[in-house]
């Protein structure tokens, strides 16, 4: 058997099955001829246009312009449409349960769909590139800045797959699937004017200033790459077997992240890239983020799954610390305490590698001890609001009749965790405006305004002030979830006994 | 000693709905089983736990020994499933649906390309190999469905509604490849409407209603606990009153009634006694021109067990 023969053997196996449907479906080739014959007749007109112009350069730049727009348009606008409907087309035509009882992994199914994705962008990128490179002969091009923003449709084209395939996998119905359709074609085609003047503007940089913005550079990678893997992420647990492990990999793939972000942090404020109020936006968007984020999992099932139970570490002190890690709503809050602990240790340590400024924030805000309180109310509401509100709405205990109407509370508590962060953001200043407040900081609006708050609380020179409040906050969770908690940790102890008994017995 | 499907005491709920309740069997290698039942009866959501896609709230399914709960995977590779809604991708051709598969199964190399055509020759779909699905008839796409089903050598098998919506050729051409299935000591648990389909299959049967199992076991088993007395139709050249008269006289006939052209009657001993019930039926003078032990078929066991309500 030849090296090519044992690679394409070893390929996945719904890559190779995409791409032979892919090339014999008509969807594609129709995609992919409009394409090709569209591109190639821009060029003619526009270099028929542009031909009597003695400025090349300008030639260059105005062709290049064009084509990019149209391989933005072919790789950020069709490639994920055409992922979205591969992923639904699984529903539609019941061919997922026969890819569910194979060997396939989650994981593998979504890979293999956004690997096809990847071959539809080069094959489409492969068409552009002949014009891109006369473009770039015509000069007025930078081909190091080219290059970048080729790069960054190329991996934007992934990125907005990844996410268009954790759109398809968020329903089976084929109604709501079309909803979804609608919002994903919205978003790409925001995408692409993005990209287009993100590329335009980086393309021809050079020729204004000489050198790329190293950090629109980093942002723009890290943000494509970052929105792609949770992409990725969302498509594998979504289409995870109900009864199977939905909550390590995202959690994981959190904190992961919060890693990574708090060296990004520790990094900028080390350079003197960051302020004291780029840290404060950095945490509170953090924190944020993670209460969205936690809001499916706070809510989850309490007990562990069969398979996730027979899955548990028989080393005991492997299987505790996998415990915020595995699925269950109170071990879910314990991972989101240990996130948000990542969190503030970041701020705390970012905070002493960044000089004390004078910030127009801390200038323009009121009472101490009202800021305090109010600082402490928004952490509530973060924090404690979401696991408050899930042990209020949904059943812990599983199975049997009560589990028709866990799925329904769970929903509803899936929804009023967002609404309610939502409405601290808006409530404040509606109440501030009706009761006919002045905001000297009418940017911001002062205290009713949680992202000030949270900063001027938590920058706030009166450390013990802060600490308490936070205290308190943290003691309010635990009173309110302890029972969870120590019904979570139990539970994967005992599991862990089992798994040890079972080997043990093991001949 | 465990069989090659085993089901012990599964039940599955859907909210207030109990769909399968504390029902357990066995299928052993070589055995077909008909599953039978009216509809949401727990049929398929019984297949569907054996195939690992739903989970019992308590029971449990071994698969040659290995947990559906805690092996799945293990069991996914000794258990081929054919769903009642099988998908079939469009803009793909029937090798490469089928190699697909193999890939997904984790065959490589030689091996898929032998095991995709064992299993297109035994399914007879080897001339048939370069064309496209969507083009295909819904016989042969059921097929297509039980090659997959084949293609990583499963020892068990489940099959739901195999024979739903084929036309009579298909029909024969199917149960045709399932005994071949069952010759090569394969596990079949099989689901059916088509009662004489299956009855013309199975070794033995269970039939299930509203989530319970009502009775297991063997067809001819069956019957006997149903009907412990034999029945037979007999006639004669001299008429239905001449024979019911000759009948209800005789030793070992508990009822008679007339029907058609003839009498049915009851007779309590063994094949004997139902000879020489015949005899003196000749013995006195009655010409016989029909008499014909009359077994209890499918239907009516089924009939017989069901009550016909629903859930």
């Amino acid at each position: 058997m030849s090296a090519l023969a044992r690679f394409v053997d070893g390929l996945n196996p719904v890559l190779v099955k995409e791409v032979r449907a892919s090339l014999r479906g008509r969807v594609f080739r129709v995609l992919f001829s409009i394409v090709a014959l569209g591109s190639v007749a821009i060029a003619s007109i526009l270099l028929a246009d542009l031909a009597s112009r003695s400025d090349d350069a300008y030639l260059g730049r105005q062709f290049f312009g064009a084509m990019y727009l149209c391989l933005c348009v072919a790789v950020l606008g069709f490639v994920p449409i055409l992922a979205f409907l591969s992923m639904g087309s699984e529903w539609d035509e019941h061919t997922y349960e026969l890819l569910e009882i194979s060997n396939l992994k989650p994981r593998q199914i979504v890979l293999g769909k956004l690997w096809t994705a990847a071959i539809e962008t080069m094959l489409y990128t492969s068409v552009f590139a002949p014009l891109l490179v006369f473009a770039f002969l015509l000069r007025g091009v930078d081909i190091v800045n080219a290059l970048v923003v080729l790069s960054w449709a190329v991996l934007g084209s992934l990125s907005a797959s990844a996410l268009a395939l954790a759109m398809s996998s968020l329903s089976r119905i084929r109604a709501l699937r079309v909803v979804l359709l609608a919002i994903v074609a919205g978003g790409c085609v925001g995408l692409v004017a993005l990209m287009w003047n993100l590329g335009e503007e980086v393309a021809f940089s050079s020729w204004r200033s000489g050198r790329l913005n190293p950090d629109l550079l980093t942002g723009t990678y890290a943000t494509i790459v970052g929105f792609g893997l949770v992409g990725v992420v969302v498509a594998v647990e979504r289409v995870t077997h109900a009864e199977e492990n939905h909550s390590t990999a995202p959690r994981g793939f959190v904190t992961v992240a919060l890693m990574v972000a708090q060296a990004w942090i520790l990094y900028l404020a080390s350079t003197g890239n960051m302020t004291r109020e780029d840290l404060a936006v950095a945490v509170i968007t953090q924190i944020s983020g993670l209460a969205l984020f936690h809001v499916c999992f706070c809510t989850e099932r309490e007990t562990l799954p069969r398979r996730v139970r027979s899955d548990v570490s028989a080393n005991r002190w492997l299987a505790l610390l996998s415990t915020p890690f595995l699925p269950g709503g109170g071990r879910a809050l314990l991972h989101f305490l240990g996130s948000c602990a990542l969190v503030f240790a970041g701020q705390w340590s970012a905070r002493s590698l960044i000089p004390l400024s004078s910030s127009g924030w801390f200038r323009a805000f009121g009472e101490e001890p009202i800021r305090q309180v109010t600082f402490a109310g928004y952490l509530w509401i973060l924090l404690a609001g979401i696991s408050w509100i899930a042990v209020r709405w949904t059943n812990p205990r599983d199975g049997g009749s009560a589990a028709a109407n866990w799925t329904l509370r769970r929903w509803v508590t899936r929804a009023a965790i967002p609404i309610a962060f939502v409405a601290t953001l808006i409530g404040p200043p509606m109440i501030a405006f009706l009761a006919g407040h002045s905001f000297q900081t009418s940017d911001r609006l002062g205290m009713v305004n949680p992202i000030w708050t949270m900063d001027e609380g938590g920058m706030s020179t009166r450390a013990h002030g802060r600490s308490a409040a936070v205290f308190v906050v943290v003691v309010l969770v635990l009173a309110l979830n302890g029972g969870r908690l120590v019904r979570g940790v139990r539970e994967v102890w005992s599991a862990s006994a089992e798994r040890r008994a079972r080997e043990g017995a093991r001949p | 000693m465990v069989g090659a499907l085993e089901i012990r005491g599964i039940t599955k709920q859907f909210g207030k709905l109990k769909a399968v309740n504390e029902v357990s069997f066995r299928v052993e290698p070589g055995q077909i089983l008909g599953f039978i039942g009216p509809n949401g009866a727990g049929k398929t959501t019984t297949m569907r736990i054996c195939a690992t896609l739903e989970f019992p709230d308590r029971g449990d399914v071994l698969v040659e020994g290995r947990s559906v709960l805690d092996a799945p995977r293990e069991v996914r590779a000794r258990l081929g499933f054919m769903p009642d809604s099988y998908g079939a991708y469009p803009n793909t051709t029937i090798w490469e649906y089928l190699d697909f598969f193999a890939r997904a199964y984790g065959l490589r190399g030689d091996a898929r390309k032998r095991r995709v055509g064992e299993v297109m020759e035994f399914t007879s779909l080897t001339d048939l190999q370069e064309k496209e699905i969507a083009s295909l008839s819904k016989g042969l796409k059921q097929r297509l469905c039980l090659a997959k089903t084949l293609l990583h050598d499963p020892s068990v098998m489940i099959l739901d509604e195999p024979a739903a919506g084929l036309d009579p050729r298909a029909r024969i051409e199917l149960r045709e490849l399932v005994r071949a299935l069952s010759g090569m000591q394969k596990a079949i648990l099989i689901s059916s409407h088509i009662l004489s389909e299956l009855a013309e299959m199975c070794d033995t049967v269970a039939v299930i209603e509203r989530g319970e199992l009502k009775a297991t076991g063997a067809v001819s088993e069956l019957t006997k606990q149903l009907r412990p007395a034999a029945l037979v139709f007999v006639r004669t050249l001299q008429g239905p009153e001449a024979t019911e008269r000759a009948l209800s006289e005789m030793p070992g006939v508990l009822r008679v009634r007339r029907e058609r052209d003839g009498c049915l009657f009851e007779h309590e001993g063994g094949p004997e006694q139902m000879a020489q019930t015949l005899a003196q039926l000749v013995h006195r003078g009655l010409s016989p021109v029909e008499f014909a032990p009359q077994a209890l078929n499918l239907e009516e066991v089924f009939l017989s067990l069901t009550e016909g309500k629903l859930q």
